[in-house]
């Protein structure tokens, strides 16, 4: 017998299986292990590693091999130059390199749970995720510790909050015997020369090709080495070993439970490989779950890939056509909250939580899958990405994916019929016209500010001009008669007088009709003629010093050239007051209206303004602008640009609505109860 | 490019077009006025007062 690394207490003879440990000098058997299952694990005792930058060079010297009755695993015993030693372990595809440290304080093996978090001091916080007994079925090489082949371990499986892992080994006892600590590693990084793929190790074992003991129908098993259970593609019949203990290879599975007829139909063929989001993936298994919600019963299928490059198991969800895949995340990087949690600076509100219970099982399990499994099943949404937590009674699993269109699932798998439409709004679906509305939005804001740097421009750089700018003072304020201010020709004063010789109808109302008239044209202003030089807006400017006062001001521009007249009235008036104690105004001195599409040429202004007789302002300014770009106009455009992207993300609302009306929550994480109302 | 994403892209670039072309030649939409001819025979100072032409012309 040799001892390869000076910390081995015990070493297990290749011929006679004998575990023999060492007391000082002497030797001593302490009993005889069993044959090891064969696994898929790349590892093999007296490999070495020479791992890149961070990580310090190591030996395999020893393998144990562990079992809890649903599955078997191995850990590699490592022992490094420097006499110290550590664990390889490897479990559901992932590989971690465990150290031994000063064991903290912790709660006994009893008082543990999965998904209650430990504070173990400097170490730091941990999420428990399982908690088991596992029998020491196996071992070859050299162990750390002596204990007879067949003990019982009782242990506690730790996830940090910075992706750390520990164990918590309380041995057979009540009392932690160990603690270890460590982080994930990957294959590649470990510098071992002699790593098999995994995909050449599923070629070794390929004579696993077996024939359903029930059935007879071809079982071709892509992750033999694993299989624990095989649920008969054929007739449903569930396989796997009646020994507990012993799982054993495949081949010497027999019938657990035999059924007539496979209980469901797959949308996705087992066994079919595919590449997908990154990925290349085996589709092993596949799993229908159910709960029972409001009276009714939800069904959803869950397949189990293997992932070829990592060796993981990841899940792709199909609920109502909508696919979601994830993968496991570490359960101490996730906050869990009762309306939210958190992984990795993302939030994720809660959408549904139930009992799900396994209905029905297809394909090839790495545990041993059973119908009527039941777990908490709890899905957080930040759509496209979900984080869903399946809580059992010895351990809590966390994942994490994104939404998968059915098209790509069926490109990625190469299925021949397409996959059906959908049905409503999936739990994480994206909301299809996301990227339309970000460009959109974006290309309205650009729109906008293109439309604003239009109107300074035009304003800028158009030939606008002042084509009339005159003030009307009051002359008549018995008779509301304004003269232009500084005008030496005639007035309508003038022109008043002019008219009053005119005769006298007899009529009484005739007379007052005319006397009507001639004060209206002796109010009337005719303007000197003015010139616009091309053809464009006016913008009509009016402004009086009103004051609880008002002139109204008929407009008629009258075009030398053709006659048109362009006839229009606006109003100067303001007034303010206290009323109750609050100083209230209303109207507005200034007034603007923008005459349509006038010709250049020469035009005369004729205006009509009308007052309150004794209370006229003292005078009133009108000024025409020629061509000035209408604020209004640009005001129109942006509402216009934004109107489409609003209407679209309006929808976003609707879609929404569908989403969490699918929910046990409202988006506002508020639980609904059994009728849908919100539980308050 | 999908159609939905350069629909708007048109309608938004024929817009910001339209409303160009608008503010550089100093188009108005129509407002609130009254469009009428003024007989060649009242296309002078005098007819341009005179009363009766306006208010039996309304």
């Amino acid at each position: 017998m040799r001892f390869w690394t000076g910390a081995s207490l015990v070493s297990i003879c290749p011929q006679c299986k004998s575990a023999i440990g060492r007391k000082g000098a002497d030797l001593e058997a302490i009993g005889t292990v069993a044959e090891l299952v064969p696994t898929s694990s790349p590892f093999k005792v007296g490999m070495d590693a020479r791992p890149q930058k961070g990580m310090r060079p190591f030996h395999i010297a020893g393998r144990l091999q562990l079992s809890t009755g649903e599955g078997t695993w191995d850990e590699w015993y490592v022992g490094f130059t420097d006499g110290t030693w550590g664990w390889l372990a490897e479990a559901q595809g992932g590989f971690w390199l465990m150290m031994p440290v000063k064991p903290p304080a912790v709660p006994a093996f009893e008082a543990l749970s999965p998904g209650e978090t430990l504070d173990l001091g400097g170490y730091g916080s941990f999420a428990i995720t399982e908690v088991r007994e596992a029998t020491y079925s196996s071992a070859e090489g050299e162990l750390p510790f002596v204990a007879p082949p067949g003990s019982v371990f009782r242990y506690a499986d730790l996830s940090g909050a910075d992706g750390s892992l520990a164990t918590l080994d309380y041995g057979d006892g009540p009392t932690l015997d160990g603690f270890y600590v460590g982080k994930p590693v990957a294959l590649a990084s470990l510098g071992i020369a002699e790593l098999v793929a995994w995909s050449d190790r599923t070629v070794s074992v390929k004579a696993l090709a077996l024939n359903c003991p029930n059935c007879g129908g071809a079982l071709q098993l892509k992750d033999p080495a694993n299989t624990v259970r095989i649920a008969c593609p054929s007739c449903g019949s569930l396989l796997g070993s009646a020994d507990t203990k012993d799982q054993g290879p495949p081949s010497k599975f027999t019938v657990l439970e035999k059924l007539a007829a496979v209980p469901f139909k797959p949308r996705l063929p087992l066994g079919a490989a595919g590449a997908l989001r990154g990925h290349t993936y085996a589709i092993l298994g596949a799993l229908q779950k159910t709960c029972s919600s409001g009276g009714e019963d939800y069904f959803w299928t869950e397949y189990l890939l293997k992932e070829e490059k990592s060796e993981a198991y990841h899940w792709l969800a199909e609920s109502n056509g909508h696919y979601t895949l994830l993968e496991p995340v570490p359960a101490g990087e996730v906050k869990d909250g009762p309306r939210v949690a958190s992984f990795r600076s993302k939030t994720y509100r809660v959408f549904s939580r139930s009992q799900a219970r396994v209905a029905g099982v297809l394909g090839e399990f790495y545990w041993a899958v059973k119908t009527g499994e039941a777990t908490e099943a709890t899905d957080y949404v930040s759509p496209p990405r979900m984080l869903s937590k399946e809580k059992a009674k010895k351990e809590i699993a966390w994942t994490e994916g994104a939404y998968v269109p059915p098209g790509e699932i069926a490109a990625a798998f190469a299925l021949k019929e397409p996959l059906p439409s959908p049905e409503g709004v999936g739990a994480c679906q994206p909301w299809p016209h996301a990227e339309t509305a970000r460009l959109w939005w974006k290309t309205a804001w650009f729109l906008a500010l293109a439309s604003i740097v239009v109107y300074f421009l035009a304003r800028l750089i158009t030939p606008h001009a002042v084509v009339y700018d005159q003030t009307f003072d009051l002359a008549d304020s018995a008779r509301g008669i304004y003269v232009a201010r500084g005008s030496t020709t005639s007035t309508s004063a003038d022109w008043s007088q002019s008219d009053a010789g005119a005769p006298k109808p007899a009529n009484p109302i005739a007379a007052r009709e005319a006397a009507d008239n001639a004060l209206a044209a002796a109010r009337a202003i005719v303007s000197e003629p003015f010139e616009t030089k091309r053809g464009a807006n006016l913008a009509v400017d009016l402004w009086a010093p009103t004051n609880n006062n008002w002139v109204a001001v008929g407009f008629n521009l009258i075009s030398e050239a053709t006659g048109e007249v362009r006839s229009f009235d606006m109003i100067s008036d303001r007034y303010a007051g206290i009323d109750g104690g609050e100083h209230w105004s209303e109207g507005s001195q200034n007034r603007r209206l923008y005459v349509p599409r006038i010709p250049a040429g020469k035009w005369v202004l004729r205006l009509d303004p009308e007052t309150e007789a004794g209370k006229a302002p003292p005078s009133f300014r009108v000024r025409l602008t020629s061509g000035v770009p209408h604020v209004s106009h640009l005001v129109w455009v942006i509402l216009l640009l934004f109107v489409i992207p609003t209407l679209l993300s309006f929808s976003k609302l609707t879609f929404e609505g569908r989403r969490w009306a699918e929910s046990d929550f409202t988006s506002a994480g508020a639980e609904r109860d059994e009728d849908g109302e919100d539980d308050k | 490019m999908n159609p939905m994403k350069r629909f708007f892209q048109v309608f938004g670039g024929t817009l910001l077009l339209a409303y160009s072309l608008a503010a550089f030649s100093g188009w108005e939409m129509s407002g609130n006025t009254k469009r009428n001819t003024l007989p060649p025979g009242a296309r002078n100072a005098g007819g341009y007062r005179t009363w009766h032409f306006w208010s039996g012309g309304k």
